[in-house]
C-alpha cells in the first residue's frame, strides 16, 4: 500500500511541475483571452494521455505512476471549477458555460480518443 | 530565488496532495469506487479559495507556500483526467443513470462548493471585517 502511495506521490509532483511550467509559459496567452485556455489544454491533454495509458498494455506500476500519478497531478479539477466561478462572478456567464461545456465534451472526446490509440 | 522556492514548494505539496488522493483511493472499498473521485474533486474545489484568498490574509504565509498549496496540494489532490476516464467507463458500460449522477454531482456540487468556498473566503477575509 505504501509503495503505491509513494508512486503516485512522485508522479503527482512531476505532473504538478509540468502544469505550473505550462501555466507560466502560457501567462501572456491567458492574459489576452478571457477563456482559460491553459487549464483547458492541460486538462484535455491529460485526459487523452490517461485514456491511452489506462487501456495500454503497460505494467500496473507504470499505469499507476504515469496515469494516476503524473496525469492526476497534471490535470486539475479544482482550478477549472474556480475559473468557472470567477468568470460567472465577473458577469461572463456565457463564457463560463462555454468553458464548462468545452471541458466536459472535450475531455470526454480526448479520453475516448486516448483509449483508441 | 522565489522561483526556486516555489518549485520546491510545489514538489513537496504535490507529493502530499497526490499521495492523499491515492491513500483515499486505497482506503475505500465501495462497490461503486468512483464516488471517491467525486468527493475528492468537490472537496478540492471547496478548499482552493481558502488557500489562495483566506489563508494568506489571515496567516503570515509566504508566497511560495501559497503557490505550493494551491498549485501543488489542491491541484494534485483533485484530478480532471480520472473524472473523464471514469465517466467514459460508465458510458461504455451503459450505466446512463450513473453517468448523469457522476457528471451531475461532480460538476453541480463542484460548482456549488467552489462558489461557497469563494464566498466564505471573502466573507472571512480580515480586510472585509474592518
Amino acid at each position: 500500500m505504501l509503495i503505491m502511495i509513494i508512486t503516485v506521490s512522485l508522479g503527482s509532483a512531476l505532473g504538478a511541475l509540468c502544469r505550473y511550467t505550462i501555466m507560466q509559459v502560457a501567462k501572456p496567452i491567458n492574459q489576452r483571452y478571457a477563456l482559460p485556455w491553459a487549464t483547458l489544454s492541460i486538462n484535455l491533454l491529460g485526459a487523452l494521455l490517461l485514456g491511452w495509458l489506462m487501456t495500454s498494455s503497460l505494467p500496473a506500476w507504470w499505469q499507476l505512476f504515469l496515469g494516476t500519478g503524473i496525469m492526476g497531478g497534471l490535470t486539475t479539477f479544482s482550478t477549472m471549477i474556480n475559473e468557472i466561478v470567477l468568470l460567472a462572478q465577473n458577469g461572463r456567464l456565457k463564457l463560463a458555460s462555454w468553458y464548462l461545456g468545452l471541458s466536459l465534451l472535450g475531455g470526454l472526446t480526448t479520453v475516448w480518443l486516448g483509449t483508441l490509440l | 530565488m522565489t522561483g526556486l522556492k516555489k518549485v520546491l514548494a510545489i514538489i513537496i505539496f504535490a507529493m502530499i496532495g497526490g499521495g492523499l488522493r491515492e491513500w483515499l483511493n486505497l482506503l475505500v472499498s465501495w462497490p461503486q469506487h468512483f464516488w471517491i473521485t467525486v468527493i475528492i474533486n468537490i472537496t478540492g474545489a471547496f478548499l482552493l479559495s481558502f488557500v489562495t484568498t483566506l489563508l494568506p490574509g489571515r496567516l503570515p504565509i509566504s508566497e511560495p507556500i501559497v503557490t505550493g498549496m494551491s498549485v501543488g496540494l489542491i491541484g494534485s489532490f483533485t484530478t480532471f483526467s480520472t473524472f473523464t476516464f471514469e465517466t467514459l467507463q460508465l458510458m461504455q458500460q451503459g450505466h446512463s443513470v450513473l453517468v448523469l449522477a457522476y457528471v451531475g454531482t461532480s460538476l453541480g456540487l463542484g460548482l456549488l462548493a467552489g462558489l461557497a468556498g469563494n464566498a466564505l473566503s471573502i466573507h472571512w477575509h480580515p480586510e472585509d471585517n474592518n
